[in-house]
């Protein structure tokens, strides 16, 4: 029993990080343009694809330092499209209405899905594990190298990231920028500039999610982004939409969720609830935390017209 | 003003439709329909998203609830039969219902949950249907539906549903429109604008945005029932996410907030793909570039909000209203 | 009648609103003055229900609004302006003031939808609007985008969106701000006509012209607290007795320079003879 608990802590772990990675993205992006980017989730998928490319090219499948690689080059390749896609479909929108970059948005997605589709085929391909192959045993839970290698990714370019928010100048203009870009450009931060780092932040971050996640499951397939991304979104508005460590707190505490709900709930429900449930556990718990804590757990609990709207003082 | 010229003008595109209806042969009667049932989804989606200014990416699941109670309601799986003109109300009705209570939780908070909670919504609907065999028949869905009968008038070619569905367009039009020009449209306006500034002058903006959810559920309702009947199958592969995309794709590419948007933009995303047929695996990156440019080029879409049937009335009648 | 009962305002470890307590007369023009930060739209902003209360009481005729949800605090007789103008920019006009006459109650709305009520609520409700447009000039803008007038028309458009529903207190917050000499003078016109014996009228202002030539009361705010309180005589008495008493010209230009911000704050002490409030 003990076993079994330590085995799914364990999962719940490889799942949150993953979701932790792409749910930065998703909050970054938001906490500065109020916007909820649509074409991450796709960004996700083609990081995967293009890190299985990279890795045809070079001729390092299977790999784990040519993976390091593979995630390096994967990251700034779409970290740039990211970047890209902000000054074509966002930029050329802001102070517009409110719905008019989230259909944009909308459509870079369906675009970004398809071209993958029409490059990498429609049928799952096979992904070749850039992480290292092996299991230990710990009190009769098994850890695989791969989860404690998704694990330790994760946790580097998390702390790499907050690091940099708070304690290089360019995080500090970003902070500055996601505060009040108005403010910012008065003292001569170019918001732009801020924002381009964040989409390719971003984007780069989910890329790396792409690869650590294909080559955990071993498959990659074209549509694969839309249900991760719904779920790394849902744990960015779990942790408090906009802020970094929420991102990070809503990822674990989703991938907890879901393992334990997933392993339980046909237990307590005398298998009623099975686990083909799994993908839908995310949002009955999103609309339940809406309910009590409208913010999320770490967001600060603004009034909707101050931060949103027009502010008024 | 005279309201003739106006309503005459209006009155055209139905009675074409009625006339087209009688030389084309089955297979664009059937593109015809599809594009009158796009048009009515687009209407009611237009609710929501063109007079409030909400995005609900999950509509399909309204579309469902509705389709499924005909399914249900009227076919072998539980050996119900019953008439159609009472699924087609209690259909609508349990979409209204579920559109208030999803909104409950939800419309009270900042509009852009509402995003990502409606399609988490239209998931978990799809999901249901998958995996609750012993009701829905799961991903082999439910067949040998009812044929429809509406006071003892058969509905099954075409043909029939062209009239059905012409009928419900013009009720639809109509209603779009009456909420447009209410206080409940200048309410739903004033959200769209600026939310604060709208509760600052009264308007209890929770229960606004809810009525407009479920009046637009209640159309999504209506419009699942037809499509199943109009099928007479239906499987959880017909209500996917790409669906309500190209829902939201009708009114924004036709105009959010104009009614005749909807009519226009529906006409658009069924014709265009037809013509495309031979590109078929490149048909969804179009679909997705459209939307892109459009967005950029024309974000308010090719016929404004002001261009609506009101601007028409007055435009032909001569005066003002 | 708008009373403020011992209101304080944290802002975190920032009081922005120290325990005051004043009386808003119907009948009346009572304008609150004093420098940036002062607290005077927090005190707006309060009432509104734009941010809450950390305690004290704020009525309007003995309904307590800080109980009330902000929509809820329109329907108790509360109107208001905004500092930077909150139209509905792409509706037009008389839509704008037709905003502020929605029924308040859903069932109401629905019916409505459905045509069960009466055509002639709409239409009266429609010609309400068009009354007060005509009041302010504004007759001839009635069909036009309210986001495409002159900055002047907007911020009399939305004068007459908040007194179009027949307040019982309105809040004008920096009605004058950002408008020229004619304007103001025409904007000091419309203030003084809508005056009316049950309308207590609040006019937070930095042009101490406007503010001495139309109020009747004066409250002088400082660091969130009152720190005076009379009528316009007194008030400028008061700031001339000082000038005599400490030398010091001008100082209503100073008060307005300070208001603005700037660093020459004068301040205003207790005065011999006046009721002032102990600071």
């Amino acid at each position: 029993m003990g076993a079994l608990i330590l085995q799914q802590t364990i999962n719940a772990l490889t799942v949150g990080s993953i979701y932790a990675l792409i749910a930065l993205g998703y909050t970054m992006v938001y906490g500065v343009l109020r916007l909820i980017n649509f074409a991450h989730s796709e960004l996700f998928t083609a990081g995967a694809f293009i890190g299985l490319a990279l890795a045809g090219a070079l001729g390092i499948a299977g790999h784990p330092t040519g993976g390091l690689l593979v995630g390096l080059i994967t990251f700034v390749l779409v970290g740039l499209v990211g970047v890209s896609v902000e000054i074509v479909a966002y930029r050329p929108l802001r102070g517009t209405s409110r719905l008019a970059p989230m259909l944009s948005a909308l459509g870079m997605a369906v675009v970004i899905q398809n071209a993958v589709m029409l490059i990498g085929g429609r049928r799952p391909m096979i992904y070749p594990s850039f992480l290292p192959s092996g299991a230990i045993d710990v009190f009769g839970a098994v850890v695989s190298y791969k989860q404690i290698t998704i694990f330790l990714v994760a946790v580097v370019l998390m702390v790499g990231l907050e690091l940099f928010v708070n304690r290089t100048n360019l995080g500090v203009r970003i902070r500055a920028v996601a505060e009040n870009a108005e403010t910012a450009s008065l003292v001569g931060i170019n918001p732009n500039m801020a924002i381009s780092l964040i989409f390719f932040i971003g984007p780069g971050l989910g890329a790396v999610a792409g690869i650590l996640y294909s080559s955990f499951y071993g498959v990659a397939t074209f549509t694969m982004g839309f249900v991760i991304g719904m779920k790394a979104f849902t744990a960015a508005i779990l942790g408090g939409i906009g802020s970094i460590p929420g991102a990070v707190l809503g990822g674990f505490l989703l991938g907890a969720i879901e393992t334990f709900g997933t392993a339980w709930m046909p237990v307590l429900t005398g298998g009623v609830i099975g686990t083909e449930y799994r993908d839908i556990f995310a949002f009955s718990v999103l609309v339940l935390i809406l309910l009590f804590r409208p913010a999320g757990l770490l967001g600060e609990h603004v009034s909707e017209e101050t931060r949103v709207y027009k502010s008024d003082f | 003003m005279r309201v003739w010229p106006g309503a005459l003008a209006m009155a055209l595109l139905p009675v074409l439709a009625l006339i087209a209806g009688q030389f084309l042969p089955a297979y664009p009667l059937r593109i015809l329909d599809m594009i009158l049932l796009y048009a009515i989804l687009g209407l009611g989606l237009n609710i929501i998203v063109g007079y409030a200014g909400l995005l609900d990416l999950g509509y399909v699941a309204f579309y469902a609830i509705g389709a499924y109670s005909w399914a249900l309601l009227a076919s072998g799986q539980f050996d119900i039969h019953l008439p159609f003109a009472l699924v087609l109300l209690i259909g609508a009705s349990l979409a209204g219902l579920a559109g208030i209570l999803l909104g409950i939780p939800v419309l009270r908070l900042r509009g852009d949950y509402l995003a990502i909670v409606t399609l988490g919504f239209g998931e978990i609907i799809r999901v249901l249907m998958n995996n609750l065999d012993g009701v829905t028949n799961g991903p082999q869905g439910i067949a040998r539906i009812d044929e429809a009968h509406l006071f003892g008038w058969t509905l099954s070619t075409p043909h029939d549903f062209l009239y059905l569905l012409v009928a419900m367009l013009v009720v639809v039009f109509l209603f779009v429109w009456r909420i447009q020009e209410s206080a409940l449209g200048t309410a739903l306006s004033a959200v769209r604008e600026d939310q604060d500034a709208a509760r600052g002058c009264g308007i209890d903006t929770t229960r606004v945005k809810l009525v407009a959810f479920a009046f637009s559920a209640f159309v999504g309702g209506g419009c699942g029932v037809v499509f199943a009947a109009m099928q007479r199958f239906v499987s959880p592969e017909s209500f996917t996410f790409w669906e309500s995309l190209i829902i939201v794709l009708v009114i924004v590419i036709g105009g959010l907030g104009n009614p005749f948007g909807a009519l226009l933009g529906a006409t658009l995303l069924i014709l265009i793909p037809e013509l495309l047929r031979a590109y078929a695996d490149y048909r969804l990156l179009l679909y997705g570039m459209a939307l892109v440019i459009i967005i950029l080029a024309r974000p308010r879409g090719i016929i404004s909000r002001p261009f609506g049937p009101t601007w028409l009335m007055r435009r032909l009648g001569g005066g003002k209203c | 009648m708008l009373t403020f009962d011992h209101v304080t305002k944290q802002f975190g470890a920032l009081k922005a609103i120290d325990d005051v307590s004043f009386a808003v007369k119907p009948g009346i023009i009572t304008a609150v003055i004093g420098p940036n930060g002062a607290g005077k739209s927090t005190l707006v902003n309060m009432a509104a229900g734009s941010y809450g209360v950390s305690s004290g009481r704020i009525l309007v005729d003995g309904v307590e609004l800080q109980r009330l949800p902000k929509h809820r605090i329109a329907h108790a007789g509360l109107a208001r302006t905004y500092q930077n103008i909150r139209l509905f920019d792409a509706m037009s006009v008389v839509k704008n003031l037709e905003v502020a006459l929605v029924p308040p109650r859903i069932g109401r709305l629905v019916a409505d939808t459905f045509g069960l009520t009466p055509r002639a609520a709409a239409e009266e409700r429609r010609a309400r609007c068009h009354a007060v447009l005509d009041r302010l000039g504004l007759g001839p803008y009635a069909e036009r985008q309210a986001g495409s007038l002159a900055y002047g028309q907007q911020k009399l458009v939305e004068l007459a969106r908040a007194v179009v529903a027949g307040p019982r207190v309105l809040l004008l917050d920096e009605p004058a701000a950002g408008l020229n000499h004619g304007e103001t003078e025409q904007l000091k016109q419309h203030i003084l006509a809508l005056r009316a014996p049950d309308l207590a009228m609040v006019l937070i202002e930095h042009d101490m012209k406007l503010i001495m030539s139309i109020s009747d009361t004066i409250v002088v705010m400082e660091r969130g607290r009152v720190l005076a309180q009379g009528t316009a005589a007194e008030i400028r008495a008061n700031i001339e007795v000082q000038e005599a008493y400490l030398g010091q010209p001008g100082a209503i230009k100073d008060i307005e320079a300070a208001a603005r911000g700037r660093r020459n704050r004068v301040r205003i002490r207790e005065g011999e003879g006046l009721t002032w409030h102990q600071p």
